[in-house]
């Protein structure tokens, strides 16, 4: 489901697939503890993420800022998915997650 | 393995539900553009409907569904509240009582009188006949929410709270739903999201919402998308746009108010700022001083009201099964007597360490007695509550318009009291708009308003509660009532009675003057058993009555069934207890005094000639008396009485026990009490002993004559 590579260069390669919702959270924020602790860099890829909550949603913006404060950069790699997007949307979460939108992402919450 | 659902739980609440739903129908009929009360019926119906479902009670969710449907259009304001709708829901709420009854094994509810109901419903509906609703304007003229033109902006704060997760909710799907009403502006506040990921509890919800919705639907649309998760976020909804808003010379909107609508900034804060500016208008000759302290004055009443209001909801309370409290006070009432058993042995043993001990224990037993006796007191109002429906319903099949109003709802009577006063108020009730008021012509014609009026009250007086039941309809008639009891032998022709004593003739059994039968009364039972229950709750009956005026009749009740003060009284070896209540002085009974009197049993006390009853006479009890008896004088049915004994004992506290079968027929006595030695003591019932010996002495009389 979620699948983590950290790399020697201390670059760690995130990839969510399936669901992003609040059965799966509390492993995902062990998955991004994870990375805040052994990572210096995170490729996070949610290319296939097929559905996503408001606990998704949570989850995404609390690890993006406190890698982002960490000291760890976050760079999107990959598309968007729909189901991710219209989540987001739906939650008014604008300029978040977006495809053009990676430099100052989620920075605002 | 099947698993057995208790359904109780459901169908105590649902007949909680049903006589609030019934209570704010009727008050809806008083006040149909009430919008909170049919808020409130929508939501008993809607709650009745969601457990129903929940607990497997389907046809009862399905018929509540159904009527809720027609009734959501009243909400909305599609369909006027009407008398029609008010009967049938009312009807509904009677249906659903029955199917509730039925499922709990009463006899099976009236499927046919279900679909008549729900026709009936649905003819009120638009469209019904092909036609427009008869008026879409509440009975106040209130323009109804859908008719307002055009489409309205909503603020809403949706605020779930942090475990709404838990109940498998996700809120994007509640914004969704919103997004089908209209179109949607949203503001997210992620302030609450923790930063760090050692902070964030990832199953908890940290966002809030602010949502600016315009939709053509009214509020009602929008609490519907939430009302599943109504318990589980804060919500409030408010059009931001209404028409005094937007009315163009109307007043811009001030800062001070948004601020204070949108609970930025506190109101109290507000009026802090506010008040120098009254006073500045006031100085500037603006405005004068009244009206800005009545400004400020009003702002104080709802700020008070809202406050009361916000108490009331907050006031908690624990449910109960009431023979639990049973329980607890029978083991008070053992309590009680041992506490007098052990002040009776403290006293003999004269050991001044163990008189202080069994002091405190009196102390701590009488306020843990007092403290139970007030847990079992409830306030008479429900049962008030009860009696409008009865007033509306049979004023209505008997074509009589009648009025009831009510005061002293607060009255607190023991549960078992309040219970055992339904049949017979029911009875008062029924007689007085049956017999007492007269059909509207016939108060025309007697220059009475047409609506008839009826006053049920309640109060305190001293350790009794008075309830009166008062008309203004035609009176009693003593001597239509006289003439009624020879006739039907119950009363000696050449009887010489007061109006009063003849009102009491309406007691007797099978007595009616009613000259035709009807559903209602004149049946004759009735008033007979009014007295025989009010007779078991020890209290006592009165009638006032001016003819062509109207009638009071007044019962008398003890606040509480368990325990009575009582003036123990000896006879010989046995003991005696009469109720306090009721005793007015004791004097002394000589031989002279007997002698002087010629046998017969009375007495002059200070002037006046009171009778007396020997109760070692009455009882047969053996031995001779002292030289020197006492007589205890009462006040029974108003007239002072005495009662002959060897020695008045004292005051005593008596917890009453029940005669059990073999005693049942002892009409004398109204139960028995333990005294502090283990010595049973009878209580009598002065009222029963009273008029059984008047009974003889009209018989002997009837012998002798």
């Amino acid at each position: 489901m979620y699948d983590l590579v950290i790399d020697d260069t201390g670059t760690g390669k995130l990839t969510l697939k399936g669901d992003l919702t609040i059965q799966h959270v509390q492993e995902l924020k062990q998955s991004f503890q994870d990375v805040a602790s052994q990572a210096k860099e995170l490729h996070l890829k949610f290319t296939d993420v097929e559905r996503a909550d408001l606990a998704g949603l949570q989850i995404l913006c609390t690890a993006h800022r406190s890698l982002v404060k960490g000291g760890i950069p976050v760079i999107i790699a990959g598309k968007v998915p729909a189901a991710l997007r219209e989540a987001s949307d739906a939650a008014g979460f604008k300029g978040c997650v977006s495809d053009d939108d990676q430099s100052g992402l989620w920075t605002g919450g | 393995m099947a698993v057995e659902i208790d359904t109780s739980a459901f169908t105590e609440e649902a007949y909680e539900l049903l006589s609030e739903l019934e209570d704010s129908l009727l008050e809806l009929e008083e006040s149909p553009e009430d919008q909170e009360l049919i808020g409130r019926v929508f939501r008993a119906m809607h709650t009745i409907k969601g457990s129903g479902a929940m607990f497997g009670f389907d046809d009862v969710a399905e018929f509540t569904h159904n009527v809720e449907t027609v009734f959501d259009l009243a909400r909305n304001g599609t369909i006027p509240i009407t008398k029609d709708l008010i009967d049938l829901t009312l009807g509904a709420r009677d249906q659903i009582r029955a199917m509730l009854d039925a499922a709990a094994g009463g006899n099976a509810a009236d499927g046919a009188n279900a679909a008549r109901i729900i026709a009936g419903l649905r003819a009120l509906t638009p469209g019904a006949d092909g036609s427009p609703p008869a008026a879409a304007k509440s009975a106040a003229g209130k323009p109804a929410e859908k008719e307002d033109a055009g489409p309205h902006t909503f603020r809403i704060r949706f605020k779930p709270h942090g475990d709404i997760f838990a109940n498998g909710t996700n809120p994007i799907l509640l914004l969704d739903e919103l997004r089908e009403l209209g179109d949607v502006r949203l503001i997210p506040f992620l302030d609450d999201l923790p930063h760090s990921l050692a902070e964030i509890d990832p199953e908890r919800c940290y966002v809030s919402w602010e949502i600016f919705l315009t939709t053509e639907q009214g509020e009602n649309a929008i609490q519907d998308v939430f009302i599943f998760v109504e318990d589980e976020c804060d919500l409030n909804v408010r059009m931001v746009d209404r028409s005094e808003a937007l009315a163009e010379d109307g007043p811009d909107k001030r800062l001070g108010d948004i601020l204070v609508e949108r609970g930025d900034v506190d109101p109290e804060v507000l009026e802090e700022v506010m008040q120098p500016l009254g006073e500045r208008l006031v100085r500037s000759g603006l405005v004068n001083k009244g009206k800005v302290e009545a400004a400020l004055t009003e702002q104080q009443i709802i700020k008070e009201k809202r406050e009361s209001k916000k108490q009331q909801a907050a006031a908690q309370s624990v449910k109960v099964p009431s023979d639990k409290l049973d329980h607890l006070v029978d083991l008070v009432g053992e309590l009680v007597t041992v506490q007098a058993r052990l002040n009776q042995t403290s006293a003999t043993l004269n050991d001044h360490d163990l008189q202080l001990i069994a002091e405190e224990v009196e102390r701590l037993t009488g306020e843990l007695r007092d403290n139970t006796m007030s847990i079992r007191m409830l306030a008479i109002g429900s049962t008030f509550n009860k009696f409008k429906r009865l007033v509306r319903d049979l004023s209505k099949e008997l074509g009589k318009q009648i009025e009831m109003t009510t005061a002293g709802a607060e009255t607190e009577l023991d549960k078992t009291v309040i219970d055992q006063l339904n049949d017979p108020l029911i009875h008062i009730i029924r007689n007085s708009i049956d017999h007492g008021i007269e059909p509207p012509d016939g108060r025309s014609a007697a220059g009475k308003p047409s609506v008839g009026r009826i006053h049920l009250s309640a109060e305190h007086s001293g350790a009794n509660v008075l309830i009166k039941v008062t008309d203004d309809g035609r009176g009693l008639d003593a001597e239509k009532l006289k003439r009624k009891a020879i006739e039907k032998g119950q009363l000696a022709p050449d009887a010489e009675l007061t109006d009063k004593e003849a009102f009491q003739l309406i007691f007797g059994a099978g007595f009616s003057t009613a000259e035709k039968i009807t559903n209602v009364s004149g049946r004759g039972v009735g008033m007979d058993v009014v007295r025989k229950s009010i007779d078991a709750l020890r209290g006592a009956i009165d009638v006032q009555s001016e003819l062509g005026q109207g009638t009071t009749i007044t019962l008398k009740l003890p606040l509480t069934l368990a325990i009575i003060e009582g003036l123990l009284v000896k006879i010989q070896s046995e003991f005696f207890v009469l109720p306090l209540a009721a005793v007015e002085e004791c004097v002394e009974l000589t031989r002279e005094d007997v002698s002087a009197t010629h046998g017969r049993h009375v007495i002059n006390v200070r002037g006046s000639i009171v009778p007396y009853i020997r109760i070692r006479d009455r009882f047969e009890v053996e031995g001779d008396p002292p030289e020197v008896e006492q007589i205890v004088i009462a006040e029974v049915d108003e007239k002072r009485v005495g009662f002959v004994v060897d020695d008045v004992i004292g005051q005593h506290q008596t917890v009453i026990k029940g005669l059990g079968k073999t005693f049942q027929n002892s009409e004398e006595f109204s139960g028995a009490t333990i005294l502090g030695d283990g010595t049973v003591a009878l209580i009598l019932d002065l009222q029963k002993m009273v008029r059984f010996v008047e009974d003889q002495e009209h018989v002997e009389a009837g012998i002798s004559g």
